[in-house]
Formats: C-alpha cells, sequence, structure tokens
C-alpha cells in the first residue's frame, strides 16, 4: 500500500469514526493543538530546516501530545485533538521548503500518525492504560523499533524518548495542566 | 484525597493529591535530566569511538546499505561523499566546458568562411540571371504565400481539394468538369455521365462532344473567377501582416536562391561537414563547436566527444553527479591507498588507545560543521577497507581491478591512480576547522 492510499484510508477511517460519534467538530481545543504542532514543527524545520521525530529538543514535545491529549480519558476528544495536531504537522513537513531533493518521505509520517492515534485512543478508553500515566511515552519506542530494531541502542532515540516522558509528567503537574488546551 | 485542592480536577494524567504532584515534578526534572544526558552521550559517543562510527560507514559501502548510511547522517557520511562529489564535479564541468568554449571559438572562424563562399558563390548566380528571372524568383514567395492563405480563407476552393490543383496550368480535366457542371441541365449531364462510362454508342457522338466542350468553357470561367477570389483573399491577409514579416516573406525565395547555389558551390568536403546552408546560417553555435572541435588536440576531441556545447550545459547536474562520483571514487581510493597502514593487534592501553592510533595513522577526522549542526567525517582520511573501496568504485560505475595496468586500460580517460610505495607515510593532512578529541 502506497503512502497515498495510506492517508486516504487513514482519512476514511477518521471519517467513519467522527461519523459515527455525531460527526466531524473542530473546536478550539483542536485548533490549539494544531497551532501548538505547528508551531514546534516551524521551530525544528527553521532549527534543523525539516521536521524530525529523532529530535531531542523539539521532538518530545510531539510525541507527548497524543498522551497528554488523553488525560480526560475522552477518546474522541483525543483522536480528534491528535489527529489535527499530527496532521498540521504532516502538513509542515511536506511544504517546509528543503534543500534537499525529492519529496516528503511520507511513509514515516503516516506511520507515526497512525501511531499517535493508536496512542490516543488506546490512552484515552483504556482506563488501566491511562494509569501508567507519563510512562505511556516510552510505548514510542515501540514506532522506533518498528522502523529499526537496532534503534535499540541508539542514546539519541532513548533521549528523545525519555524527554517526552518528562514532558507527560510536567503536563500532569496540576499546575501545568491548567493551561493545556 | 483533598478534593479542593486546585491541583485536583479533570485534566491529569492520573487523579493525584499534592505529593503525587510533587512525584510528578520530580519525576519529569529526573526524566529531563536524564533525556539531556542521553541526548549529549548520543551526541558526543562518535567522537568519543570514531571507529564505531567509520566501522558502521564501511559497512554500508560494503553492502551499499543506504538505510544504514542516512541513519548515520548526523555524521554527515553522505553529505559529505555529496559534497566532494560535487565539488570534484563542478571543477571538472569548468574544465571541459571551457573545451566546449575554445572550440566554439575556432570555429566561429570557419563558419565566417564558409558563410563568405556562400555569399559569396549564390550573388555570383544570382548577377548571372536575366532582368525577368530575377523578378520571377523575387516574386516566387509572395505568389507561394498569397496563394495558400486565399485558398485556405476561400471556402468554394476547398472542393478542389488542394492548391496546386486550382492554380495548375493547364487545368485539369476533373476541375473544369467540376466546376463547369452547373452550366448544363441535369439530362445534358446524365449524357455526358454515360460517355464518361464509356458506353461506345454514344462516345462519337458530335452533340456530346459539344455538351463536354461547352461545360468547360464554363468551368474555365469559374476558374478563373475563382482564382481572382482567392488571390485578392490571401492578399487582403498579407496586407494585414506586420511590414518585417511581409518583407520576410518577399525575401524568402531570392534568399532561398542564394543560399542554394551558394552551397552547391561549395567543395564536397565542405559540403560534408555542413548539412545544409540554413545550418550555416542558424544563429546557435552548434555548427561552430562541431567544427571548431577538429582544431583541438586528440585527447580534448576523445572528451569532447559528439556532444553540442547547449546539450552538455543542459546536461549539467546529471553531467557533474556521474563524474563527480567518479572523480571522487579516485580521490577516495588515493586517500585511502595513501592511509593503509597496520593499526591492529595488541595496544597497552586496549581499545581506546587502539580507536586513537587508527585515528592518527589513518588522518580520521571528525570536524563540526557550524551552519547545519552536523559533524563530518572526512572518508578520504579514513582506512577503508578493500570491499568498501571496491563497492565505492562499482556505485560510481569505474571498473576495478587489483591490477594497475587494468585498471588504467577499463577506467577510459580517467588517469589511474598512483600506487604509494610500500614504505610511504601518510602525508600530513590539513587541518580541519575544528578538532575533536587530542589525538588526531
Amino acid at each position: 500500500m502506497s503512502a497515498v492510499q495510506g492517508w486516504v484510508f487513514l482519512a476514511v477511517l477518521l471519517g467513519l469514526g467522527a461519523r459515527a460519534h455525531g460527526g466531524v467538530r473542530v473546536g478550539a481545543s483542536e485548533l490549539r493543538w494544531a497551532a501548538f504542532s505547528v508551531a514546534v514543527a516551524m521551530l525544528q524545520v527553521l532549527t534543523l530546516g525539516q521536521v524530525a521525530l529523532d529530535d531531542p529538543w523539539c521532538s518530545p514535545l510531539l510525541l507527548a501530545l497524543p498522551i497528554v491529549a488523553a488525560r480526560e480519558g475522552d477518546a474522541r476528544r483525543a483522536i480528534g485533538a491528535t489527529a489535527a495536531a499530527w496532521i498540521a504537522l504532516v502538513v509542515v513537513a511536506g511544504s517546509a521548503p528543503s534543500d534537499a531533493a525529492g519529496e516528503l518521505a511520507q511513509g514515516p509520517y503516516l506511520t507515526a500518525t497512525v501511531f499517535s492515534l493508536l496512542l490516543a485512543g488506546v490512552a484515552a478508553a483504556v482506563p488501566t492504560v491511562r494509569a501508567l500515566g507519563p510512562l505511556l511515552g516510552l510505548a514510542w519506542m515501540v514506532f522506533f523499533l518498528q522502523r529499526d530494531a537496532s534503534l535499540l541502542l541508539a542514546p539519541s532515540v532513548w533521549a528523545v524518548v525519555v524527554l517526552s516522558v518528562g514532558w507527560c509528567a510536567l503536563a500532569s503537574a496540576a499546575p501545568v495542566a491548567r493551561w493545556l488546551p | 484525597m483533598d478534593t479542593d485542592s486546585p491541583f485536583d480536577g479533570p485534566t491529569r494524567l492520573v487523579r493525584v493529591d499534592d505529593g503525587t504532584t510533587r512525584l510528578y515534578v520530580a519525576g519529569a526534572c529526573t526524566a529531563f535530566v536524564v533525556g539531556v544526558a542521553l541526548a549529549v552521550y548520543g551526541w558526543v559517543a562518535p567522537f568519543a569511538h570514531p571507529d564505531d562510527a567509520l566501522r558502521r560507514w564501511r559497512e554500508a559501502l560494503t553492502h551499499g546499505d543506504i538505510t544504514a548510511l542516512t541513519r548515520d547522517d548526523r555524521l554527515g557520511m553522505e553529505a559529505w561523499t555529496h559534497d566532494l562529489a560535487t565539488e570534484l564535479g563542478t571543477a571538472e564541468y569548468e574544465r571541459v566546458l571551457a573545451l566546449h568554449d575554445r572550440a566554439i571559438t575556432a570555429g566561429r572562424d570557419e563558419v565566417r568562411r564558409l558563410r563568405a563562399a556562400v555569399e559569396g558563390a549564390g550573388f555570383a548566380a544570382w548577377s548571372r540571371l536575366t532582368w525577368s528571372e530575377q523578378r520571377a524568383i523575387e516574386s516566387q514567395s509572395h505568389r507561394t504565400w498569397v496563394e495558400e492563405r486565399g485558398f485556405a480563407a476561400v471556402a468554394e476552393a476547398a472542393v478542389l481539394g488542394n492548391r496546386a490543383r486550382l492554380f495548375a496550368e493547364p487545368p485539369p480535366p476533373d476541375v473544369l468538369a467540376r466546376l463547369g457542371a452547373g452550366a448544363l441541365s441535369d439530362e445534358e449531364r446524365a449524357l455526358l455521365g454515360q460517355r464518361a462510362s464509356g458506353d461506345p454508342a454514344v462516345l462519337a457522338d458530335a452533340v456530346l462532344t459539344e455538351l463536354a466542350a461547352r461545360r468547360d468553357e464554363a468551368g474555365a470561367r469559374v476558374l478563373r473567377r475563382l482564382r481572382e477570389t482567392v488571390l485578392a483573399a490571401g492578399e487582403r491577409r498579407f496586407e494585414g501582416l506586420p511590414s518585417r514579416e511581409q518583407r520576410e516573406i518577399d525575401a524568402r525565395s531570392r534568399m532561398d536562391f542564394l543560399l542554394d547555389r551558394g552551397f552547391a558551390a561549395l567543395d564536397a568536403t565542405d559540403r560534408g561537414r555542413v548539412e545544409s546552408a540554413s545550418a550555416l546560417f542558424a544563429d546557435d553555435d552548434e555548427l561552430a563547436g562541431r567544427l571548431g572541435v577538429t582544431t583541438l588536440d586528440a585527447a580534448a576531441r576523445t572528451e569532447l566527444g559528439t556532444v553540442s556545447r547547449r546539450a552538455f550545459v543542459e546536461g549539467r547536474e546529471a553531467w557533474i553527479a556521474r563524474v563527480g562520483l567518479q572523480r571522487a571514487a579516485f580521490v577516495l581510493q588515493r586517500e585511502y591507498a595513501r592511509a593503509e597502514v597496520e593499526t591492529d593487534g595488541p595496544h597497552p592501553i586496549g581499545d581506546g588507545g587502539r580507536d586513537l592510533v587508527r585515528r592518527r595513522h589513518a588522518g580520521a577526522r571528525l570536524v563540526w560543521r557550524g551552519r547545519s549542526g552536523a559533524l563530518r567525517v572526512w572518508p578520504d582520511q579514513v582506512d577503508l577497507d578493500w570491499d568498501a573501496r571496491r563497492h565505492l568504485w562499482r556505485v560510481a560505475g569505474v571498473h576495478w581491478s587489483r591490477d594497475p595496468e587494468e585498471r588504467s586500460r577499463a577506467s577510459g580517460t580517467l588517469p589511474a591512480p598512483a600506487a604509494p610505495a610500500p614504505d610511504a607515510t601518510p602525508e600530513p593532512i590539513e587541518a580541519p576547522t575544528q578538532k575533536v578529541g587530542g589525538a588526531s
């Protein structure tokens, strides 16, 4: 299945899910999540020249996003916010000017989007999983290992995952959580 | 649980009290410290153990594993090869482009000489014509243009099929028959139809012969009027043209005459070098380049081949990529051959010390490049092994053999790299912008 087919399949799946739960609703919360991920992605474009998931400074914010969005246990809101944020992220990744030749490698971005939606949905819908709290950030290691098993020994990837756990924990502390969308 | 606490509420991953909040904050701080430490370690690790990074790159090159190469892109391996190939390829491109320019400069003189010969012979042939022949030639292109445009503009003329049938002299019988058919009644047309079918009973009929003559006369009148209409329509279109185009059309037939006669007067050798007179007078430097190549020495001729300068410029990127990779392969080979020193074996301070010794002998350096934030390993100063080299040459499309003579033969015009003397010591390599580690 090509990346384009994958995006179409994902869009249909999200559309059917939204229809079953009363239609698509893009509220202020979703827009704020999207704006947040766009800001992070543009920061990456400015500093790295591209949107990357293995950058230890900005990527943990993106990886923590679906887990923080699932904190209320509302699967619909969590998936909506994650979808808005990650699709905005992919749009920035695809439209950012790049000095590298060739088009955006859509495969990894598609996989990461699907993984973040799954993470948000499962964390919001299953209380046992949600009870893991910030440690859910470690689940992103599954995504990286699915990309390449040898990343298990890559300290920079572990740094990204551990920092995402840190952001999740910070988002769980109440004063910070009140500022979140 | 303190339900009045401002720290409670639905905006939690889990419901917590104040103690748990402190735990979360502490956990976040710990995770940040550990994460930053890991990031710094992952960033610095390749410098601490350069052999690991180099070994991974060497394996990636050996197996043609692009994924592995890009995984280590932080080290700039792939970018480095690309930079080197682009730099060498661009230099080579500029050199060959200068050869093209030399050829064109020499070729322009030759083109000027041939043009003068063609013009001289053409005008000589023109001056031998009579006045009326010259006027006939001069009016030819104007007349043709007017006939073509007029024919296209007049719908009644289309029934004749094409312009040549309308203006043919004498007019074709079927054209007269077709145009004059309206002058006869239906019965007369039927009779003539029988005659046309070859019925022997009516063939010799004098009445029918007279009918046919009447039809042809009527056809000739219609044809004359039709020709006048077509020419008038064509002239109206000609008058609508800008004066520059009018002059071009009027001069075309005279110019064709001059060029054809002049070109025919060239000797056979020159005609063989120039395919047509119009190519000789074209504005581009295609012909000049082709003629000028013959003035260059044999090596330059071989190098330029049959590729024109325009095609060379249009294919610039691909040319630089291809030739740059070949040149980069040779540079790498030379540097690696220079760095072939024995670095394995026991070392009094263990692996770390052996790393340092290897780095010093192979000249491996890890260089910080500020803008992109990438760490660069300069592979021409790294002791790549035999397999890696062979793979690199295969990628570059260069035949490789252990035998220097066969290598030289197989690689065409590229110079065979000089083999280092057995006891050669690595030459000092220019200092990088910033060294990491104190041993290199």
